[in-house]
């Protein structure tokens, strides 16, 4: 009897996945076998589903480890069933359900499993999507020694780590180095973001100036309006935040910075 | 590939393809076809074909009015709002040609009215196949209430060189060639564009330019001024009924689009900030710094053509032009046309 294969189909990996009271299904396809669940059956004892098509076959797996969530980790190790089969993924529900679609997707899925260890692993738990592996996929190897790097360093949250391939996607053609360098990341983003760079700077000095209120825009600088805060505890907050209400010279600063930048 | 829906099998189009010997298929319905830029589907629903240009209430917007015949474009531009705003890649053309026709008397009958077509699709590329110039064209001729606007990123004008150009109006939008390049896939050079302007205008149409949108790269200054430059060196000042000016803005969703699709794009390649219509812009600075040496330039070199700004906030037209053009009613005076 040929050696039963307990790899291929073993797109969930679950700790302790056995039987003591069900013996484990396997399929034949040609000359070879390949077990379908309880992957840690390690018997001769098994259910042959030898009728199987190869699309019943991974729906069978599917259906048996059916989860109310299923990762990309997962998808990606279906998919390479799927190729290994010559199963067209279309064919198969799951991929649709998770918003897998097209070929781009699946070659993305495709390409998940080509993505450093750490970073795939990264993706993976913090549920970042396949647009961002589709994403990944386009860059230069460069670039995504970049984001491998960030993603050790930093340890980012996951919304961190979508802006930052999206950074990466969008400045692409101004970052020619291959090192996570975060002074070197912040001055190509100003190099490209001059003025509004330096209008936010010395906007940022002048609020230094209070400590009391705080002094903002809250138009993103569409408008030249100004947002003042007061947060009062005791009648010594009142006085120090009306000190700092009549801090005229700063206000008018401000004022005149704006108006310098063709806000006002 | 062309296709015929059930619907529009005894129309316009299929009698105009069969006598132009232009190949189609019958459909039963649109989920038949590939969706596809490469594929015309010509349909016959309800629809309303005219209406005013979608503005916004917290910028300055014209009076602008357009005509929906076709929906989607068989140019890629990284910046179209069309692959977030419609539904299908193919392109859609409604074969409701006395609706259509009706809608843009009804709208002569009210007053005065700029109108055009491009807004959901270019109004030329594929005239020669859909032939819209043979359909608007006399219509237009006719009326005394409409200025009709052709906007496109084409070169495809031979047609309109058959047509009477009372009325019409012929719009080129512009781009430096490395934009047009990178960003405006498969649509004509902005040199060709400016060279089948000069056509037009040797054969009587006036002509008008659409810098919109201006997109920031290396060189922003030099890039636009030698655009111009082409510009004012092939075209007659006299021939010019207006220009429009503004800088990138999309709706959110659209940046995930530009990044999945087009690989070799820049224009995402700056700070965007959110603003009051909760469409991202460059930062109102950098901004203003743009329309400024687009304007000005253009101020220098052609003193007397009409030149607003879409979508822009009051400030930036009191702070570059000295004046607010008011809501869209009074905006809208503003055009020679409407005060001829």
């Amino acid at each position: 009897m040929s050696q039963i294969d307990r790899k291929t189909f073993r797109w969930y990996k679950r700790k302790d996945d056995f039987s003591e009271i069900y013996e484990p299904v396997v399929w034949r396809y040609g000359e070879k076998m390949y077990q379908l669940n309880y992957f840690d059956n390690i018997s001769n004892q098994f259910i042959l589903k030898d009728s199987y098509g190869k699309i019943d076959a991974l729906n069978f797996s599917l259906e048996f480890y059916r989860a109310e969530e299923v990762t990309l980790s997962q998808l990606a190790s279906i998919y390479k069933i799927c190729k290994t089969f010559a199963i067209n993924p279309s064919d198969i529900k799951i991929f649709e359900e998770n918003g897998i679609k097209g070929d781009d997707a699946y070659e993305s899925l495709e390409y998940y499993d080509k993505l450093n260890e750490l970073t795939a692993e990264y993706i993976n738990i913090k549920k970042l999507g396949i647009k961002y592996i589709s994403i990944l996929k386009k860059l230069k190897e460069n670039h995504l020694k970049i984001i491998d790097q960030f993603i050790d360093k930093k340890k980012p949250s996951a919304s961190d780590l979508r802006n930052f391939i999206n950074f990466i996607k969008d400045y692409k053609n101004y970052i020619n180095n291959d090192t996570f360098d975060e002074n070197l990341i912040n001055s190509i983003r100003k190099k490209r973001n001059l003025l509004q760079s330096d209008f936010q700077e010395k906007f940022k000095e002048l609020q230094k100036n209070f400590h009391s209120i705080t002094v903002d825009n809250i138009n993103n600088f569409e408008k030249c309006s100004l947002k003042v805060i007061s947060e009062i505890s005791n009648m010594e907050d009142y006085f120090a935040s009306l000190r700092e209400f009549q801090k005229k010279e700063i206000f008018e600063e401000i004022f005149n910075l704006m108006k310098r930048y063709d806000i006002y | 590939m062309i296709y015929i829906e059930k619907s529009a099998e005894h129309g316009h189009f299929r009698k105009l393809f069969d006598e132009n010997e232009i190949p189609y298929e019958f459909i039963e319905d649109k989920s038949e076809i590939e969706d596809s830029k490469k594929n015309i589907l010509i349909t016959s629903q309800k629809n309303r074909f005219v209406h005013s240009c979608p503005a916004t209430k917290e910028y300055r917007c014209c009076n602008y009015m357009v005509v929906d015949a076709v929906e989607g474009c068989p140019f890629d531009c990284s910046y179209c709002i069309l692959q977030a705003y419609l539904n299908h890649n193919y392109i859609k053309v409604y074969d409701d040609m006395e609706s259509i026709r009706e809608s843009i008397l009804d709208l002569s009958k009210k007053g005065k009215f700029r109108l055009g077509t491009g807004e959901l699709s270019d109004s030329l590329a594929l005239d020669h196949i859909l032939r819209l110039l043979d359909f608007i064209i006399p219509i237009i001729n006719k009326q005394e209430n409409i200025q009709f606007e052709f906007k496109t990123k084409s070169s495809n004008i031979s047609n309109l060189l058959n047509h009477n150009p009372k009325n019409i109006v012929v719009s080129f939008s512009l781009n430096p060639e490395i934009i047009s390049k990178r960003e405006e896939l498969f649509a004509s050079s902005p040199i060709e564009r400016i060279k089948a302007a000069k056509t037009l205008t040797e054969y009587g149409y006036r002509v008008s330019f659409h810098f919109d949108p201006l997109i920031y790269c290396d060189n922003f200054e030099e890039e636009y001024i030698n655009l111009l430059d082409y510009l004012f060196d092939n075209i007659e000042q006299s021939s010019v009924e207006f220009i429009s000016i503004s800088t990138f803005r999309f709706v959110p969703e659209l940046a995930d689009i530009i990044r999945n699709k087009f690989d070799n794009s820049d224009i995402l390649a700056n700070n965007f900030i959110k603003s009051m219509d909760n469409k991202m812009r460059y930062f109102k600075t950098l901004r203003v710094h743009m329309l400024k040496t687009v304007y000005y330039h253009i101020k220098k070199n052609w003193d007397t053509v009409f030149t607003y700004f879409c979508m822009e906030d009051r400030s930036i037209w009191e702070k570059i032009m000295n004046y607010d053009p008011g809501d869209r009613e009074n905006f809208e005076k503003y055009f020679k046309w409407y005060r001829s």
